[in-house]
């Protein structure tokens, strides 16, 4: 369907909102191809498990499906979907977690914090260390995701300041990282 | 100062290039869970109703009508004798779209485009009121 693959991720949800059962369904699997391989990263930051990662990815879809009438109300994109996706994600990630016990993770991760399952001994977690969880999620949200940062204030639910002054914050604490200095240098 | 602090905000791109190689994932999408996911859709939009039916009937007619003023520009036609209008053309035992089609189809008719569209418009009507036969 080139048609609807060309279409922006707005006019397929509207596509999804509205449309008749055969071009809902289209709609929505070319949402779902476009944005599966980000909900498999988001979800890769908090668990390790690829089974777990699979789950969350059928999760956060669900939910989005869920939104779609009947019975769902429908969805209206005050963002980006990329945004909303990285939310549901990450909150299933965390209930993943409980689920499996995985308490001294989970309960490390106030909702709007960045988890320690991204830890020390992974690159990510070596190249961001000395961020706090919270700084740490911001640093990825804009130069991994390449979120802008009024999407990544809709993400955490802050103040758009909030976010300019962490992620100030952030970048000032990476300019002395013993591990990415060299970088700032170059 | 301004532009310091535009500077401050941005990291070099040699380390953003290192992060998101660091980032990336792993574990493969499995085509049980692309088939899943597409099952659920399927379940989601299953009372939509499908394309072809929630045409409504007026369009259906209106897009007859159009296709069959189109067929009519390949023939040549005067704009005499209109005893075909108006009748069972197809020998249907009715008069409606058909008959307009099959007029339309027929070489050597006389009637007008704008006769066989007002033929058009009366099949509707008929059929609008329930009186075509």
């Amino acid at each position: 369907m080139p048609q609807l693959q060309q279409r922006s991720d707005a006019e397929l949800v509207e596509q999804c909102n509205t449309g008749s059962r055969d071009v809902a369904e289209k709609a929505f699997e070319v949402l779902y191809a476009r944005h599966k391989d980000y909900v498999v990263s988001v979800a890769y930051r908090y668990l390790r498990d690829a089974d777990l990662v699979l789950d969350v990815l059928q999760e956060t879809f669900t939910y989005l499906l869920k939104r779609f009438p009947p019975p769902g109300d429908g969805l209206t994109l005050d963002a980006k979907l990329q945004t909303l996706l990285y939310t549901v994600a990450k909150n299933s990630a965390l209930s993943v977690l409980r689920k499996n016990n995985r308490a001294d993770v989970a309960s490390e991760c106030d909702p709007d914090e960045f988890p320690a399952a991204d830890t020390p001994d992974s690159e990510i977690g070596q190249l961001l260390s000395g961020l706090s969880p919270t700084q740490r999620e911001i640093v990825v949200l804009r130069f991994i995701d390449d979120m802008s940062l009024a999407d990544i204030a809709k993400a955490l639910d802050v103040p758009l300041g909030t976010v300019k002054s962490r992620l100030h914050a952030s970048i000032s604490a990476l300019r002395n990282s013993p591990y990415v200095k060299a970088y700032f240098n170059k | 100062m301004k532009q310091e602090k535009r500077e401050s905000d941005e990291l070099p791109e040699a380390l953003i290039a290192r992060l998101k190689m660091a980032d990336e994932s792993s574990p493969i999408i499995t085509a049980r869970v692309d088939r899943e996911i597409s099952n659920l859709a399927g379940k989601q939009f299953s009372s939509r109703p499908d394309k072809r039916r929630a045409a409504p009937v007026w369009l259906a007619v209106a897009a007859t009508m159009v296709l069959a003023v189109f067929l009519i520009q390949s023939f040549e036609r005067t704009d005499t004798g209109t005893a075909e209008l108006y009748s069972d053309v197809d020998g249907s035992g009715q008069i409606d779209i058909a008959d307009v089609m099959a007029l339309a189809r027929r070489s050597g008719h006389a009637a007008s485009n704008a006769a066989l569209a007002a033929f058009a418009m009366r099949v509707v009507s008929l059929e609008n009121n329930g009186d075509a036969s």
